[in-house]
């Protein structure tokens, strides 16, 4: 980059490296998020996600590496002079507090006037559906209206960047689903740059307009949501993206999703059905080859195999990734 | 907060602790164990190899465990009914279990020889004069220490964790041993040490309900020093002393340190419910069965002694106070022992809250860093309640009266001796409610803005609002009834009222012994008014800012 050329807005990381006890923790990230972009970081449990966000906040100091917006560089700024903004998992709410004072705390941070912070609090709980919810105590909230509040807390200081740390994690699937819907809308709306960590693939391709992959603290990919969905990079991530079933044919190896497999009479693969589950739009089969591997297998229709039934299978190769034979 | 601006707060009270405790007990230590131009260690060997100061020491630290112990099992279910179950009159109640703690030593040792002794209401039970009577007075005396440092906790403890491990299939003795006992240790502990250290050095109690036949190693170096004038003797039993009671806040300070834990705190006012069911019903029935035989008798007596004039029920004795007061014995009329408490109390809680508020926020940050220097300056500055009153007072005179620390003659001298004795009580409040504040909570305010100094301010001071209320309720009263050393630095001619109440029963007749009940009786009502205002004053804090 030339002297005269500024980076553009948005968050930039190089090289973040975190080490508790000789274990690395964050092993030099690298990550982009546009400004007006969200990103979402998806891993297993221990992949770093959330010293990831940490460190960014600056909550967490990094070893080695540096933190950028656009050419600012926070890598030695505290957490309160960020402009960032983090939504915890569980949602740290203040217990001392009502609700029109847990959205109204970071207003009032930066010394804005009583009557500002009320309105600008109360605007935030609209915007998250809790409108004339500022003097209800927080331990009466649902769980819900708990990560609502949280959001909006987390919204009202109109943050450059907003972080959201497992933020559905605590909640039943239906409203999970719903609250999805309305943080993409919200988001968008807001123009928001977001980070958002999250172990469920729901989430993190349902909201985010880039998916990175972590894995023991390193990024294994980085892309659009259905780049990463249908091409993962490695193996790694392919099998923790849902790809399950191996199958070889001839020299080469393809990984496959059970739905990448289809009954067929007439397919090279011969097995028997050892279990059948009903998943509302398809039946899940395990089929078990007669050289022994097991597939699974996303069966419609009106003709669905029963247990014990001998039948054939027909791999979907458009649908299958290909790695070097192990 | 950086390290080496904790490091550099930390040095107000190690400053406060060095000038105004160490400087001063190390002269008189110094004066006992420096004899011709070199140290003489002597007297500690003339001490150790004296069957009946050995005999002392013993009974010293046996009656100290006995009360503490005592006083656990008894305050314990306290503690309980305060935290967990609401019934009519409560707020009143939790003010009013204060008083006995403030009431100066000798008026307890008065009111207990009152109900114990011939003609009382007890004196069936035959326990005059014997080791009983001195265990019940201590019980008496540090009840409110276990309820309000346990209790204050345990109200904050989320009622879910027991309903889960309820649901877990654990009996209400098992989630009690399980759930709740581990996570009340740290205040359990805390309780313990003071009952322990206040027990180990009590002075008026043992000194009117022991006579002769029981002394304390407290009560002895006053006879040493006072009566004796053998200050080599009396700094011996000093520093036998001191390092009985370094040794016991260490093995406190690690059985405390090692457990430091996050609960899940609640608002107080969400987890007391009240009590439904035969179980519940009678458990609140007993607990107030017990504090109106331990607490409210021994009050009721000293009430009914003060009223109770040769001729009569009448205010004879109030008025009494009044003529002895322009009387030619006394320099002052009690009113304006009155009015020279309170400014005292004043002033030596606002001394106690800010040394002791810097030395817990101080001691909490270090631990979170896994720090010994936590550990120690909590030590440290319970160091003053181990040591005899009289050692620190006599030390102020002897030490503090050359420039540029001639305080001899100063006022300031009574405050800040008072809150040298309150800054542990600050210090043991406000620790265990801010150690078990969730982490993330700070976390989230540093994010949303908040520099290091708002945080402190808006979440650990915030939470630990009612903490600081009931701190700043201890250190008032501590101050209002503060004796042993007040007895050696205030001047004659401004006297606290514990001193007047104690020239008072120095002195013959039945007029005085009423003079001193009745006075006694006006500092107990001085003392729950105070506690109950800042009680109240307090209470919005924990709520809406």
């Amino acid at each position: 980059m030339s002297a005269t050329e500024t980076a553009p807005p948005g968050l930039r990381t190089r090289g973040l490296a975190v080490a508790y006890d000789d274990v690395a923790a964050l092993d030099g990230v690298d990550l982009d998020v546009a400004a007006g972009s969200v990103v979402s970081v998806l891993g297993p449990s221990g992949s770093g996600k959330s010293t990831l966000l940490r460190v960014v906040a600056g909550l967490e100091p990094s070893a080695a590496g540096t933190v950028f917006w656009a050419d600012e560089d926070l890598t030695r700024v505290p957490p309160h002079r960020r402009r960032f903004g983090l939504m915890f998992q569980d949602h740290a709410l203040f217990p001392h507090r009502n609700v029109g004072d847990n959205v109204g705390f970071g207003l009032r941070m930066q010394w804005l006037p009583r009557a500002e912070v009320e309105r600008r609090a109360g605007a935030a709980l609209a915007r998250v559906g809790l409108a004339g919810f500022d003097h209800r105590r927080v331990h009466e909230l649902s769980g819900g209206e708990q990560q609502r509040v949280a959001l909006a807390r987390a919204i009202a200081p109109e943050p450059r960047l907003l972080m959201l740390d497992e933020p559905l994690g605590s909640l039943d699937r239906e409203l999970r689903d719903r609250l999805m819907v309305e943080l993409r809308t919200l988001f968008v709306e807001l123009g928001l740059s977001a980070l958002f960590v999250t172990h469920d693939h729901d989430e993190a391709f349902a909201v985010a307009d880039r998916v990175l992959i972590m894995r023991n603290g390193r990024v294994e990919q980085d892309g659009r949501p259905e780049v990463v969905w249908q091409r993962p990079a490695t193996e790694l991530t392919a099998r923790f993206l849902g790809f399950v079933n191996t199958v070889t044919l001839g020299d080469r190896r393809l990984l496959t999703r059970p739905d990448g497999i289809r009954v067929d009479p007439t397919g090279a693969i011969a097995g028997t059905v050892v279990t059948r589950t009903f998943r509302r739009d398809h039946f899940l089969l395990a089929v078990e080859a007669l050289d022994g591997s097991r597939y699974e297998v996303a069966a419609t229709g009106t003709q669905i195999p029963s247990c014990g039934d001998h039948v054939g299978l027909t791999v979907d190769q458009s649908a299958a990734v290909e790695f070097p034979p192990s | 907060m950086s390290r080496a601006r904790l490091l550099l707060l930390a040095l107000v009270p190690l400053a406060f602790l060095g000038i105004f405790f160490l400087y001063p007990v190390g002269t008189i230590l110094g004066r006992g164990l420096w004899s011709h131009g070199g140290p003489n260690f002597g007297a500690i060997g003339d001490v150790v190899g004296d069957a009946g100061l050995r005999r002392v020491a013993w009974f010293t630290v046996w009656q100290a465990a006995a009360s503490t112990t005592l006083t656990l099992a008894i305050g314990l279910p306290g503690a309980c009914l305060f935290a967990r179950y609401d019934f009519p009159g409560r707020p009143l109640l939790h003010a009013a279990i204060i008083v006995p703690f403030v009431l100066p030593t000798v008026v307890v040792g008065s009111a207990f020889l009152a109900l114990l002794g011939p003609g009382g209401p007890l004196a069936f039970l035959g326990i005059d004069g014997t080791v009983f009577a001195i265990l019940l007075a201590h019980v008496f005396f540090n009840y409110a220490v276990v309820v309000r440092t346990v209790g204050g906790l345990w109200s904050h403890l989320d009622p879910r964790r027991e309903e889960a491990a309820r649901m877990l299939g654990a009996s209400r003795t098992r989630v009690f041993l399980h759930v709740t006992l581990p996570a009340l240790r740290p205040a359990i502990a805390a309780a313990a040490a003071i009952v322990f250290l206040f027990t180990f050095t009590s002075f008026g109690v043992i000194l009117v309900l022991g006579g002769p036949r029981f002394a304390t190693l407290e009560t002895e170096i006053y006879r040493q020093t006072a009566l004796l004038l053998d200050l080599r003797v009396a700094a011996a039993l000093s520093i036998i002393q001191l390092a009985a009671v370094v040794v016991l806040l260490g093995i406190g300070s690690l059985a405390r340190g090692r457990h430091a834990v996050t609960l899940g705190l609640r608002p107080a006012a969400t987890t007391g419910r009240r009590p439904h069911g035969v179980g519940p019903t009678a458990f609140v029935a007993g607990n107030l069965a017990v504090m109106a035989v331990l607490l409210a008798l021994p009050i009721a007596v000293l009430v009914e002694r003060s009223f109770a004039t040769p001729g009569g029920p009448s205010l004879g004795f109030y008025r009494a106070l009044g003529d002895v007061g322009t009387g030619s014995t006394f320099l002052v009329a009690p009113a304006e022992a009155i009015r020279n408490s309170l400014s005292y109390a004043i002033v030596a809680t606002a001394i106690a809250l800010v040394i002791g508020g810097i030395a817990a926020v101080v001691i909490v940050s270090r631990e979170r860093h896994g720090g010994r220097f936590a550990l120690g300056l909590d030590g440290l500055l319970a160091l003053p309640l181990g040591v005899s009153a009289v050692t620190v007072g006599f030390g102020f005179l002897i030490a503090l009266d050359a420039p540029p620390l001639d305080l001899r003659t100063s006022w300031w001298l009574v405050p800040i001796a008072h809150a040298l004795v309150a800054t542990p009580f600050v210090i043991r409040t406000m620790t265990p409610v801010l150690r078990s504040i969730d982490p993330r909570l700070r976390d989230a305010a540093a994010v949303l803005g908040a520099t290091p100094s708002r945080v402190w301010r808006e979440v650990d001071l915030r939470i630990g609002a009612r903490a600081v209320g009931v701190a700043a309720g201890f250190a008032f009263a501590i101050s209002l009834g503060e004796f042993g050393a007040t007895a050696f630095i205030a001047r004659p001619d401004r006297p606290t009222l514990p001193v007047v109440i104690y020239r008072l029963l120095g002195r013959p007749g039945t007029t005085t012994f009423g003079a001193a009940m009745a006075a006694g009786v006006i500092l107990m009502v001085l003392t729950a008014t105070a506690v109950l205002f800042i009680e109240r004053f307090h209470a919005p804090g924990t709520g809406e800012g």
